[in-house]
């Protein structure tokens, strides 16, 4: 078994954080979008 | 005995004590849940969390059931009983289910891709923190003028905006409990797709975490739908629009197109990460592989694709053109597809298996028939005519409660009994589960088989009085309730004798076990890999 370093971890978690606030801004867009459906829909 | 934990054979955990130095451990008292960033106590404290409300929302059960044991209003005021339906609905799939399937989530995917934790602690923490606000906002709308939403957990409006002081609480809460789904969703699929330890591909982790993955999309996807709809009754009804105000031409019923659309997807949110793990008890208890991996992968990405086009099949009788009630009949029937894809992968696994009956194979097993009948009876219900007469009858009721009874809560107990001698590192008391288990799968069949006879019959649902003619069956109905709700006392019990008394348990803890948890000692170390384990460790683990 091969030790994970901490650089690697970080790398890791670096890129976790990045695709997290795409996912964010998905969903807060998708919060959006319904409000206008209906705004629209009128 | 079939399983093995007193049986030292495969423990492996000796491997893992020479990185013991770099595991910190825990900060004491307080700051170790309040500052909590490790996945396992987070993990904890939701399934703490969602075991508390879970008899919250059982006592809010109990006291219908008591006010529905005969006919005429005995204990309960009307408006009182509608806001136990209202609120136990709300408590039981925001404060028990969600939060039991992260809990769930967050001990057993980092373990089970080979990760240290989850990829983002300090979110994971504020997931979790939301939580105990959320639900005493909402809960505290029993005790302000007005009282707590009594029109339904669906919110419909006029009604909902007839609210008393309790209405914007509860939509705040809404609000918080939809952030802290959607922050530790998020958190799960990153976890999966970069924290995976070399080795561990897409298709060889275990299905429990495909089926997070696939709910955690779901969530992404569908919970902002909810906050858009609340916030809408929320201007309707503190600034003056009219988004569903048909007086002032919105349209009513383009709040329930928007409430179903995220409120089919959420049914499957409940379900998902339920056929995960029935899909990890199965194998395990019958010593066999899992039939059919892939097809089960697919099967589940099929249900959450499917799971969007069918919302329409919750309003049929609110009128909609033919080829609409075509399209959703049958977009409806074709989710039986997939699920008998895992029907069927199930019962083959334990084809000529080595079958053996622990407690969490018992709940395994009741999930499969009863959930099959929950099944069923939504496909009755995907029939139009046959709609018209059930809708908003107790064959309703009668269908979703054993989809999330006997299907999802069944299934968060088989994962806790499977897992529990994992997470403490020690043996739980197995006569008393399985005493459990029978009192459990006795009682839930008492309380929800004749509410599909008073459905059939024209009984209503969300009422607290009716005719004589419903008499008997409620009776036996509100029997098996109290039976049930009180034999659910014993699984904190088990779970508290077995963390204070229980004898030690190896590290595979069951004789047919596989997969990277169990390659862990039992209680696992408190950063579960920081070490890639072996490729040799992660082929013994897959499953196919």
């Amino acid at each position: 078994m091969t030790a994970m370093t901490p650089d690697e971890i970080n790398e890791r978690r670096a890129k976790a954080r990045r695709s997290a606030i795409i996912l964010g801004l998905v969903a807060f867009a998708v919060f959006v979008a319904s409000i206008i459906l209906k705004v629209a829909q009128r | 005995m079939a399983h093995e934990h007193t049986a030292d054979a495969h423990d492996t955990h000796a491997a893992h004590d020479d990185h013991d130095d770099h595991d910190h451990g825990p900060a004491h008292g307080w700051r170790r849940w309040v500052y909590a960033t490790n996945h396992k106590d987070i993990g904890t404290m939701y399934l703490i969390f969602a075991c508390v409300m879970f008899f919250v929302g059982g006592f809010m059960a109990m006291i219908i059931r008591a006010e529905l044991f005969q006919p005429g209003l005995q204990l309960v005021e009307p408006q009182f009983f509608n806001s136990m339906t209202t609120m136990h609905a709300l408590v039981m799939i925001f404060g028990a289910v969600m939060p039991a399937w992260t809990g769930l989530a967050n001990w057993m995917i980092p373990m089970q891709v080979g990760a240290p934790d989850m990829a983002l602690p300090r979110l994971n923490n504020f997931s979790f923190w939301i939580l105990p606000f959320a639900f005493t906002l909402l809960l505290s709308t029993l005790f302000v003028p007005g009282g707590s939403p009594a029109g339904g957990w669906t919110l419909y409006p006029p009604l909902s905006l007839q609210g008393g002081s309790g209405f914007p609480m509860a939509i705040f809460a809404i609000h918080l409990m939809g952030a802290s789904s959607i922050l530790g969703s998020i958190n799960v699929v990153v976890t999966i797709m970069n924290m995976r330890a070399p080795g561990v591909g897409l298709l060889n982790m275990p299905l429990f975490c495909w089926s997070w993955l696939i709910t955690a999309y779901l969530l992404i996807a569908t919970m902002p739908v909810l906050a858009g709809a609340v916030t809408m009754l929320l201007t309707d009804h503190f600034f003056a629009t009219s988004f569903f105000s048909a007086s002032g031409g919105g349209d009513p019923v383009m709040f329930q197109h928007i409430f179903w659309f995220f409120g089919h997807p959420e049914v499957y949110i409940l379900i998902l990460p339920a056929f995960g793990i029935i899909s990890e008890i199965v194998p395990t208890f019958s010593r066999k592989p899992l039939f059919g991996y892939d097809a089960m992968v697919y099967a589940t990405a099929a249900i959450a694709f499917l799971s969007f086009i069918v919302w329409a099949h919750h309003m049929f009788t609110v009128g909609m053109p033919l080829a609409g009630q075509l399209f959703f009949t049958l977009s409806t029937m074709l989710i039986s597809i997939p699920t008998g894809v895992k029907v069927f992968n199930w019962t083959a696994t334990m084809w000529k298996g080595s079958l053996s009956f622990e407690p969490p194979m018992l709940f395994a097993l009741a999930f499969l028939f009863l959930f099959t009948i929950g099944g069923f009876s939504g496909l009755m219900l995907a029939i139009v005519p046959a709609d018209f007469q059930y809708h908003d009858t107790y064959f309703v009721v009668a269908h979703f409660h054993y989809v999330l009874v006997p299907g999802a809560v069944f299934a968060i107990m088989a994962g806790t009994y499977y897992w529990l001698p994992k997470w403490s590192g020690k043996m739980y008391d197995m006569k008393l589960a399985t005493w459990h288990f029978w009192l459990s799968a006795i009682f839930v069949n008492v309380l929800f088989f004749p509410q599909h006879f008073l459905g059939l019959a024209g009984m209503p649902r969300r009422i607290p009085d009716y005719s004589v003619q419903f008499a008997d069956w409620n009776m036996v109905s509100s029997i098996g309730a109290f039976g049930f709700g009180l034999s659910q006392l014993l699984f904190p019990w088990i779970i508290w004798k077995c963390v204070k008394s229980g004898s030690p348990a190896t590290s595979h803890v069951w004789e047919g076990s596989h997969g990277l948890e169990w390659e862990l000692s039992s209680p696992p170390p408190y950063h579960s890999w920081t070490e890639h384990p072996s490729r040799e460790i992660i082929a013994r683990g897959v499953q196919h």
